[in-house]
């Protein structure tokens, strides 16, 4: 292999330990032969990856603790608990809906109308409309995440259709 | 990590506050470093880990145990930390770019810097993770600094294996070029 192929996977795989022992001996031994790449191992290594691997973790101040068991009580406390509003609202953080919000509003829409036509019951029991309505959700959360980066092409929210 | 036991889970689903800080202590620290690191600063990380963990309490009792706690730990507190870095990016009305940090901090690329005192190797790690944009650093966090593998990264940010591969390369391709960049310069 060329020293080329060799360092792209210096740079991944052989860092991360993710390959199989067939081919992490055949990076071994071809830097057992070659100085150069043996020195583009000890640049990346000495340089970035330990000083990374070795910041270790931080830990958050106390406040924050105080802060979330504060907020929980008050939560309590005001006991009424989620509206519907609040509860598509928290929804609305799902990546599918940053990515396809036409698509969503549709959904939640059909999903009104099929929890509403299988029977009145549960209209009288949000707790159950919630409840199925997110099993939908968590289905298409999985389905769009099934198909690549998540990240890459949002910039729309739910949020101004909501607020 | 130390294991969060399954049983502390189910007490913590049915609203035992004392479950819910258990979990809070094993997990925190690596919370609060993914979303940390991510975001860039402590005011902001403080906001986002509450309100991951507050996600959480309100969540747990939708926890179906298919995947790991951990992982939708994980996965919870990245989005957030993304969304965070992205909405503070907008309203500075600009990207935040790899240029602004290293402008900032080139000379920690030098030798003498990496010469591994505590503050010098802190002053590093920030100006390696800030010198690259959201999506590879997020990658970067999660393999180096937890220890994830591709997989579980994959899982996290709902990206396919090869996606996770290709940043963590881009992203130390980057880091390498600049490390360069920085000791020429520095011996001029
Ligand atoms: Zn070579």
């Amino acid at each position: 292999m060329k020293c080329k192929k060799i360092r792209d996977i210096i740079l991944s795989d052989y860092t991360d330990g993710e390959l199989s022992s067939d081919r992490q001996k055949l990076i071994e031994d071809h830097l057992k032969g070659c100085p150069a790449c043996r020195e583009f191992l000890e640049e990346l290594t000495g340089g970035i990856v330990t000083p990374l691997r070795e910041s270790g973790h931080v830990k958050p101040p106390a406040e924050v603790w105080n802060r979330i068991e504060r907020a929980i009580g008050e939560k309590e406390k005001s006991g009424a608990g989620e509206t519907l509003l609040d509860w598509i609202k928290a929804r609305a953080e799902l990546p599918v809906l940053r990515r396809k919000p036409a698509f969503v509003l549709a959904t939640i829409l059909v999903a009104f109308l099929l929890a509403g036509g299988i029977t009145a019951r549960y209209f009288s029991e949000r707790r159950g409309v919630n409840t199925y309505i997110e099993e939908q959700f968590d289905f298409l959360d999985s389905l769009a995440n099934g198909n690549g980066d998540s990240y890459e092409d949002n910039g729309f929210s739910l949020d101004y259709f909501l607020l | 990590m130390k294991q969060i036991p399954k049983e502390t889970i189910l007490r913590a689903s049915r609203g035992d506050m004392e479950a819910f800080k258990e979990i809070y202590d094993i997990s925190s620290g690596f919370v609060y470093t993914v979303v940390y690191r991510i975001v860039r600063n402590s005011e902001d990380a403080q906001e986002v880990t509450q309100d991951v963990f507050m996600s959480i309490y309100q969540k747990i009792n939708t926890f179906r145990f298919k995947s790991s706690l951990k992982t939708w730990l994980y996965r919870i507190a990245t989005n957030r930390a993304i969304n965070m870095y992205r909405k503070r990016a907008k309203e500075k009305g600009r990207k935040v770019t790899f240029e602004d940090n290293i402008k900032y901090d080139s000379d920690v690329f030098n030798k003498t810097a990496v010469n591994f005192e505590r503050e010098h190797a802190e002053k590093l790690v920030k100006a390696m993770l800030g010198s690259l944009p959201c999506e590879q650093r997020a990658c970067i966090v999660l393999k180096d600094i937890e220890g994830l593998r591709y997989q579980e990264i994959a899982e996290v940010l709902g990206i396919k294996i090869n996606t996770v591969r290709s940043r963590l390369k881009r992203a130390r391709e980057k880091l390498l070029a600049l490390k360069e960049t920085g000791e020429s310069s520095h011996e001029m």
